[in-house]
């Protein structure tokens, strides 16, 4: 059992830093020994955090009285001032509890907002000197033919052109030459088997790296050596180094090392641990994973997905990530012309382009600190956006405070004037109010900081997009803290402040004789300046809220070509299932293991269908490869299939047949092209029978498929060639399973799992998703977009609700002599209605009509996450701009209504 | 003479009669199993805090604690001029006491 998260916090921060450890320990100590009764545990632990705060308001009360007895009468003034301010803050509750929640909400808000911008911004990856690294992209034209593996790049739509990280092995070893000791090659590893001693078959993710990659790098070690650049030889012993995380799942035996694991079936010999702060080279997700095994690129055959056969020479595959250190800043252009240089040059040796493509080639370096970071990547521009919103909500809560305190202000002319009279000194007066202010800007960071201890979590798991890698836990930042604890005080102050001269200041006996008629009205013109502004600031705020949902409804409305619902993704590794390496490469026996699962799946009660792909449609997956077609290259986009994948998939066939169980290796290769290949690439006249070269492969088309999506929702369905999965050479590692089906999930996850274990005992189920997981993965930035900055939309609503309430109750309080007047004069109540609702909305179209003026700027910030619609949606606008007068009625209705029911005779008396 | 309160005083008596073993738990379980009383562990803290700095207690680090992680408790040792404050006390309780008749003087 453990204690009260919150209950231990509270301890932990009323606790004098003296005492705190010892203190905590003991506490802890006696809750555990009262684990038999847990409920009464947890009440016990809740009454210690009660006690602390009942000490800490002692000490308090204890040290600020012996000061005032010390220091004289201005701290026993000042202690008074705050006994009165509790008091009156107490009397005027509803006032207090809008000024707290109002200042929570607003600072709660921008620290843990703050504190997930750190996190995608800010941490860098534990390296030595992680600032210096950089990363490589080059751009070449967008179909370039070659086959990229695990590549991160992005295209400019503008020129056409696309930027990759990956170069071919020949490639590297040309960029290595230009800077030994400074350029380190690597890729991800996302799903290796490992068998270790006295361990089951564990389902892992790594690194393949060059030999001088740890010492490039400074990957810290804890045991052991690091790879060299022996280990990466041709003729090297296979090793592997372990991370620390990895080990601790092994059981954290020392005597590791030196032991044999397998990976993927094949030894390697343990060399060393990394330290515990180094996790890999990212931060983590579905392709670019944290690391358990590090191995050199040599041992490339063993562990590299999709092939069996070495790449050292291979000049058309990509499949090496290029890493430079920069430790002179100034060398920095002269490193990437020379980067540039070699690459082109080596593109140009090895074919991938010709010589008078050379001439475009541009390469650009990228951050290196945060490695390979493709959260980050993404996340920089909606994270720059929502940098922009804490800003709003933090200035939306200031301004809100400011407008509280001047309306609460504009009611107590005649309490101050009183006070006065009867013989406080003006300084005393503003000193009081001052306090007052303070006080309640302590107690709305009080609650800001509650809130941030409930916010964290919630906001670390909708960071975490992708499925399977748990929520980085989220640092509470203190600077921040401090930071926006200290601007809600000088707001409090300064807001404090203003009305407090203006009600001191001029003649005492006008400021009594106005109170005693009638007054006209309060302007309030500041108050309501600043409601103007604060519902300007939350108008982009809303507007992009309301875009990104629409935009995911968008995206989710799309029709993908095939039928999503009732597809179950079912990955598993063959490589275990198939045993040692040499079995692997033999065609019959993928063919055998491959009938057995697929009639295992499909004899499963409720099962349709089952079949096997490449690449998972729509999960982020995809292959592409150069294709040779009547003489012209051209690029298309691969998917090696198997039998049953159409029908799985409810894709149709438009003409000729699908890849059969019998399309295995040794015949001749067949393939499907989709609609927009046959269009486009085949001239649309009749392409079955017709042959053309894929990769080193001659192809024929034996079938057309309809269209569908891919690896994107977004982009147009790009030319797609499905070859026969058997034809594929046995080589690959993970089996991609897809099942049909109507029965329940639960049910069927577990039914698989034992049809899978039957057939094939030694390889374990990776994992299991329905279709529908992977769409959502798949608009996971999207997604987290539209929830952060719909939350926050509705944080700084209910902050203008707030304080539109509060500043029109002060309003109608004010003027109830007026109203009464009115009222006797024969005002009618809807007229008194109009009247309170009419000022009300003025303020809320006037913040309105500024608010769309921001918008237009602010609407670039997610326009390219948009999807189906313009920044400047009408519709959209429409809906933001109802809820928001709907928000401001509503807020004024009650204390409208309230103006309603003013009696004239109570009103006049009152005077 | 220093003025005592009673939760003070209450404490003062348990880490007497705890001798070498008196710390932040054994103190309050003691305060709370002899008197019946709730006492949180800042409060027990704080009454510590206040007899010492009356030289009537004094802070003495234990041996680490692999139970703890390896950290040491905080342990108070009743000094000289505490025992003779408790005996103090412990007179004039007596004293005290003895001259108030049983079942409040009714019968």
């Amino acid at each position: 059992v453990n204690p009260p998260r919150l209950a231990r916090t509270i301890l932990r921060v009323l606790t004098p830093r003296a005492d705190r450890e010892h203190l905590l320990d003991d506490v802890d100590e006696a809750f555990e020994g009262m684990s038999d009764r847990p409920a009464a545990a947890r009440t016990w632990y809740w009454r210690q955090a009660a006690g602390a705060a009942a000490v800490a308001v002692r000490r308090l009360v204890q040290r600020a009285g012996m000061r005032a007895f010390r220091g004289g009468a201005f701290w026993r003034g000042v202690r008074l001032d705050v006994i009165q301010a509790a008091r009156s803050l107490a009397r005027a509750r509803g006032f207090t509890l809008l000024a707290v929640c109002s200042l929570g909400i607003g600072l709660g808000a921008a620290t843990s907002l703050y504190g997930a911008l750190r996190v995608v911004l800010l941490d860098d990856v534990a390296l030595e000197r992680p600032h210096e690294l950089r990363m490589l992209f080059w751009a070449a034209r967008a179909d370039l033919p070659v086959s990229q593996q695990n590549s991160s790049g992005w295209g400019d739509p503008a020129t056409k052109r696309a930027y990759r990280s990956n170069v071919s092995h020949p490639t590297f070893t040309a960029l290595k030459q230009t800077n030994p000791d400074g350029v380190a090659g690597f890729n991800f590893l996302p799903s290796l088997t490992v068998e270790a001693p006295a361990s089951p078959a564990l389902s892992v993710s790594g690194l393949i790296v060059s030999g001088n990659a740890f010492r490039v790098l400074g990957i810290p070690m804890r045991a052991g050596r690091g790879l060299t650049d022996e280990d990466d030889g041709p003729d090297a012993m296979p090793v592997a180094v372990l991370t620390h995380a990895f080990w601790t799942r092994l059981g954290r035996d020392p005597g590791i090392l030196g032991t044999t694991i397998r990976v993927n079936g094949s030894p390697f010999t343990v060399a060393g641990i990394t330290a515990e702060s180094f996790r890999g080279l990212s931060t983590g997700g579905r392709n670019t994973p944290l690391a358990d095994v590090i191995v050199p690129l040599a041992a490339h055959p063993a562990v590299w997905a999709a092939e069996s056969q070495s790449l050292l020479g291979a000049t058309h595959v990509l499949w090496i990530r290029v890493m430079q250190r920069i430790d002179e800043p100034a060398s920095e252009p002269a490193r990437l012309g020379a980067m540039k240089a070699r690459l082109t040059a080596s593109l140009v040796e090895t074919g991938v382009l010709s010589a008078r493509e050379a001439t475009e080639v541009e390469a650009v370096f990228r951050p290196g600190d945060r490695g390979v970071d493709p959260i980050a990547e993404g996340a920089r521009t909606p994270m720059r956006a929502l940098s922009a919103v804490v800003a709003a909500v933090l200035l939306v809560a200031c301004v809100n405070l400011a407008a509280l305190l001047l309306a609460r202000g504009l009611g107590r002319q005649r309490e101050v004037a009183i006070r006065q009279a009867i013989g406080a000194g003006r300084g005393r007066v503003i000193r009081q109010l001052l306090v007052e202010s303070f006080m309640l800007s302590a107690l709305g960071c009080a609650l800001g900081l509650l809130l941030t201890v409930w916010i964290r979590p919630l906001i670390a798991s909708m960071l975490s997009t992708g499925f399977g890698a748990p929520p980085a836990p989220l640092p509470v930042d203190s600077k921040t803290l401090v930071a926006t604890g200290a601007l809600t005080t000088l707001t409090a102050l300064v807001s404090g402040l203003l009305p407090a001269l203006r009600l001191t200041g001029g003649g005492l006996i006008d400021r009594l004789r106005q109170q005693m008629v009638a007054a006209s009205a309060p302007r309030m013109t500041l108050a309501r300046t600043l409601l103007v502004l604060q519902i300007a600031v939350s108008i982009p705020l809303l507007l992009s809220a309301a875009l990104m949902l629409r935009s995911v409804q968008n995206l989710l409305r799309v029709d993908p070509g095939f039928d999503a619902a009732g597809l179950l993704i079912v990955r598993v590794d063959s490589a275990a299932a198939l045993g040692q390496a040499a079995d692997r490469r033999a065609p019959d026996a993928m063919k055998a293991l491959l009938s057995r699962i697929l009639d295992a799946l499909e004899a499963i009660p409720g099962v349709d269908s089952a079949t096997v792909v490449e690449n998972p449609l729509l999960s982020g997956l995809s292959s592409s490869n150069r294709a040779l077609i009547d003489g012209v290259n051209r690029s298309m986009y691969v998917n090696a299939v198997g039998p049953g994948f159409f029908e799985t998939f409810g894709i149709r066939l438009v003409a000729g047949r699908a890849p059969g169980i019998d399309d295995v290796g040794g015949g001749a290769d067949v393939a499907v092209i989709n609609q927009t290949a046959a269009r486009r690439y085949f001239g649309g006249d009749a392409p079955i029978g017709r042959r053309f070269t894929l990769g080193a492969r001659e192809l024929e088309v034996i079938g057309v498929a309809a269209d569908s999506r891919y690896y994107s929702l977004r982009d147009d369905v790009p030319p797609t060639v499905f070859d026969a999965y058997l034809q594929r050479g046995a080589g690959r590692r993970l089996l991609n399973m897809v099942v049909r089906s109507r029965a329940a999930r639960p049910a069927l996850e577990s039914a698989i799992r034992l049809a899978v274990a039957q057939v094939a005992p030694r390889a374990p189920v990776a994992d299991i998703r329905s279709q529908g997981e992977y769409v959502t993965s798949l608009t996971g930035r999207e997604r987290l977009l539209s929830t952060l900055l719909m939350v926050f939309g509705l944080f700084a609503l209910a902050l203008v609700s707030a304080g539109l309430y509060g500043v029109t109750s002060y309003a109608v309080a004010r003027r109830t002599s007026e109203i009464g007047v009115r009222v006797a004069l024969g005002a009618r109540r809807e007229q008194v209605l109009w009247m309170v609702l009419r000022s009300v909305l003025s303020v809320g179209a006037a913040g309105l009509f500024i608010g769309l003026l921001l918008a237009v700027w602010s609407g670039r910030l997610v326009e390219a996450f948009l999807f189906g619609l313009e920044p400047n949606d009408l519709p959209t606008i429409a809906i933001v701009a109802a809820t928001l007068l709907t928000t401001t009625a509503g807020a004024a209705l009650v204390p409208a209504l309230r103006a309603t029911r003013i009696d004239p005779l109570v009103a006049l008396r009152r005077e | 003479v220093p003025d005592l309160t009673t939760l003070h005083l209450l404490v003062l008596v348990a880490a007497g009669r705890l001798g070498d073993d008196a710390y932040g738990v054994t103190v309050q379980r003691e305060v709370t199993a002899c008197c019946g009383r709730e006492v949180s562990m800042p409060a027990v803290y704080a009454a510590l805090d206040r007899l010492e700095r009356l030289g009537f207690v004094r802070r003495r680090l234990s041996e680490a604690r692999p139970e703890r992680g390896g950290r040491a408790r905080r342990c108070y040792i009743v000094s000289a001029a505490g025992r003779r404050r408790l005996e103090s006390e412990r007179a004039s309780a007596l004293r005290m006491w003895a001259g108030l008749p049983q079942h409040g003087g009714h019968r």
